[in-house]
């Protein structure tokens, strides 16, 4: 990323406004640490394009073709692959380990058809409705036996990174990381 | 008694208006204040590109103006073209302009350029109105005694104007500070607001005490400028020769803005049409939709409507205006974020019909402001000496009410009732807060944003403001026959 054909290439997204934002800025904090995050951030500055308060807005400009690169999901491709028909669209595969996102699904304390609640639950998890997920959301899907022959099985294998929940106070310490940047 | 229920109407507003806040406060256990050190780099980036970004808006927006008031034929049309920048999106606009201008002037300049492209089509089109109204007879006689279009503008229209101008400027300086995704966008790397800042006091920090904090100063710092205004001008009647201050082309950059952004944006839409084709439900998931979309905005038109009315039975109360002119309302996420308090109090559990009007009072809370600084003000204005005198003379607040008041200002209360709807077809940032779930057309747009489908989402985006367009003819429809009674 540091290398000049990457300048003004990438299209980031706010850690203040955005939890794939701040799971970029944590994941660089994990492979780097806190100091050297900073100058990691000052030394990749020239091929940022931008930072979008949103995922959207981020992945927006991307296929708007105003930057190269996004920081996005690698099943990002698979839409392109299976709606657009264009494989031009690839992951990246880097060095270091990758940050992956799980989603979960919950039945709050206050819910007023519980039962039904935790059923729907129950069926989110069976192999129907992750198969719709994963065709329709374009994620991953949480039980095995399910992405055999679809254009999921072509992503590459990646190397992966747990990041872990934080407390607060360590997400505004990573904060200040970011808005240092501004300084 | 009379004044007493005045008194009451005028606390009912300012309550309504103060309503996200105070269910915030009651929240608040422990109070705090932010650090100088965050909260002074986001005051000056935000005052700075918000007064930046008044001042060119202004200045495009009266040239624009003149140009507009040399048009004849097609003239409706061609201000519905520049109001477009202003009803689409921000992220519309956003990637439009990323895609028109190559390479963009990412920084300060950035957050400004695209805040002038936004407004100044609006300003544009509402200067252009209060120049017909109020300068008229001045630019007649002007013109028969031989003067120079140049100095009269400067010597004469701009000073006389200058309350008018000013409520203006506040207008698009209140909305440029509330800006959210334009700065994050084009200012720059990590670029600091009181909006950004307000985000993440309320929603990663979840310091909602320092959040509202945050919201008064941005209150105080428009209290203190309504400070600087001076007295409106009277109104007259239209109807007269403009010659003088028209410029004939003048409307042209702004309109040729607008284009170009309408059709970027056009671009793919077939796309987002085979898209839409393929989708589970399409045809459910439209109609609940559209029927969303026209209860919310119909609904923002009862309510703006009724408390503009309810401003009016209020007016005059030299405090009170000064209240109005100076609140700005609190951020979307903190509005929202209130809201998720009342009534049933979880997303979860709330109903549409109560997901429904807390998006119409939220929204309304939000805008009614932004159209008091906008037109209402000088509305109230023009009238304000017919109320002081029949007052004097003994006339009853229900005479003068239903006599002065009411007849005068019920065609620019239904206008402005029918721009709060056909804002409200478009918004999803708030919608999306107090909901959780896809129930208007623009709530759908936003969903299709987070799936991938930026052609189909923008097909949304139009949809809602067709919806928009035709509710906002209506209500200019309606606001005309009450003007054309009026005169007659």
């Amino acid at each position: 990323m540091k290398k000049p054909e990457y300048e003004k290439s990438l299209s980031l997204i706010d850690p203040r406004t955005s939890t794939p934002g701040y799971q970029f800025l944590e994941w660089v904090v994990s492979l780097y640490g806190t100091e050297k995050a900073l100058t990691f951030f000052k030394e990749i500055d020239r091929s940022i394009f931008t930072v979008s308060s949103g995922w959207s807005a981020a992945y927006g400009i991307f296929t708007k073709k105003q930057a190269k690169l996004v920081f996005s999901y690698q099943t990002s491709a698979v839409y392109h692959w299976q709606e657009d028909k264009d494989l031009s669209y690839q992951p990246a595969i880097l060095s270091e380990a990758h940050p992956y996102q799980v989603e979960f699904a919950a039945v709050p304390e206050k819910c007023r058809s519980c039962e039904a609640g935790v059923e729907f639950v129950k069926f989110l998890l069976s192999k129907s409705a992750q198969t719709k997920i994963m065709k329709t959301n374009f994620m991953f899907p949480v039980i095995d036996g399910v992405v055999e022959g679809t254009e999921f099985e072509k992503l590459p294998k990646l190397k992966l990174q747990t990041l872990v929940p934080q407390e607060a106070d360590t997400v505004t310490k990573n904060l200040e990381i970011w808005k240092a940047l501004a300084r | 008694m009379k004044s007493q229920v005045k008194n009451l109407v005028r606390v009912f507003i300012a309550l309504v208006l103060l309503l996200p806040v105070l269910t915030l406060i009651f929240k608040v256990q422990n109070w705090s204040l932010p650090e100088w050190s965050e909260v002074g780099p986001a005051l000056l980036s935000t005052f700075l590109q918000s007064f930046l970004s008044a001042a060119f808006t202004m200045v495009l927006g009266f040239m624009g103006a003149l140009g507009v008031l040399s048009l004849k034929a097609r003239r409706t049309f061609i201000e519905i073209v520049l109001l477009l920048p202003t009803f689409l999106p921000s992220l519309f606009v956003l990637l439009g302009c990323l895609q028109i201008i190559s390479p963009f002037p990412f920084g300060i300049f950035g957050i400004v350029l695209v805040h002038t492209i936004i407004y100044s089509g609006l300003l544009a089109v509402m200067i252009a109105r209060l120049l017909e109204a109020r300068v008229g007879a001045f630019a007649e006689l002007a013109l028969v005694e031989g003067a120079n279009s140049f100095l009269f503008l400067r010597k004469g229209v701009i000073p006389y104007l200058s309350k008018d101008l000013f409520s203006m400027f506040t207008y698009v300086f209140a909305m440029c500070v509330s800006s959210f995704s334009v700065p994050i966008v084009v200012g720059g790397r990590a670029v600091s607001t009181l909006e950004v800042l307000i985000y993440e006091k309320a929603m990663v920090e979840s310091n909602t005490a320092q959040a509202i904090v945050l919201c008064f100063m941005q209150f105080g710092a428009l209290f203190a400028l309504s400070f600087i205004s001076s007295q409106s001008t009277p109104a007259e009647s239209t109807s007269h020769n403009l010659t003088l201050i028209t410029k004939r082309l003048l409307y042209l950059p702004l309109f040729f803005i607008s284009i170009g952004l309408v059709v970027v944006n056009l671009l793919g839409l077939s796309k987002g049409f085979f898209e839409i084709s393929r989708l589970a439900n399409f045809e459910f998931l439209f109609s609940k939709a559209l029927q969303g979309t026209i209860f919310v905005s119909v609904s923002v038109v009862l309510c703006i409507f009724v408390f503009l009315i309810a401003i009016a039975y209020g007016f005059p109360h030299a405090k009170f205006e000064r209240f109005l002119h100076s609140f700005v309302a609190p951020s979307t996420v903190l509005t929202g974020f209130a809201f998720m308090f009342l009534g049933s109090g979880s997303l979860s559990t709330q109903s549409e019909l109560e997901t429904f009007i807390k998006i119409s009072l939220a929204f309304s809370i939000l805008t009614l402001c932004s159209l008091y600084r906008l037109k209402w003000s000088s509305s109230l204005d023009k009238i304000k000496t017919q109320i002081q005198i029949a007052n004097t003379l003994g006339a009853s607040d229900i005479a003068v009410f239903k006599k002065i008041i009411i007849p005068q200002i019920m065609p620019d209360a239904l206008m402005l009732s029918g721009m709060a709807g056909f804002w409200a077809c478009g918004d999803f940032a708030l919608s999306q807060l107090i909901s959780g779930q896809s129930l208007t057309l623009s709530l759908v747009a936003s969903g299709l944003l987070g799936a991938y489908r930026l052609e189909s989402a923008t097909l949304f985006v139009w949809l809602s403001l067709f919806i928009g367009v035709i509710l906002f003819i209506t209500l200019w429809s309606l606001s005309r026959v009450a003007n054309k009674k009026l005169v007659s």
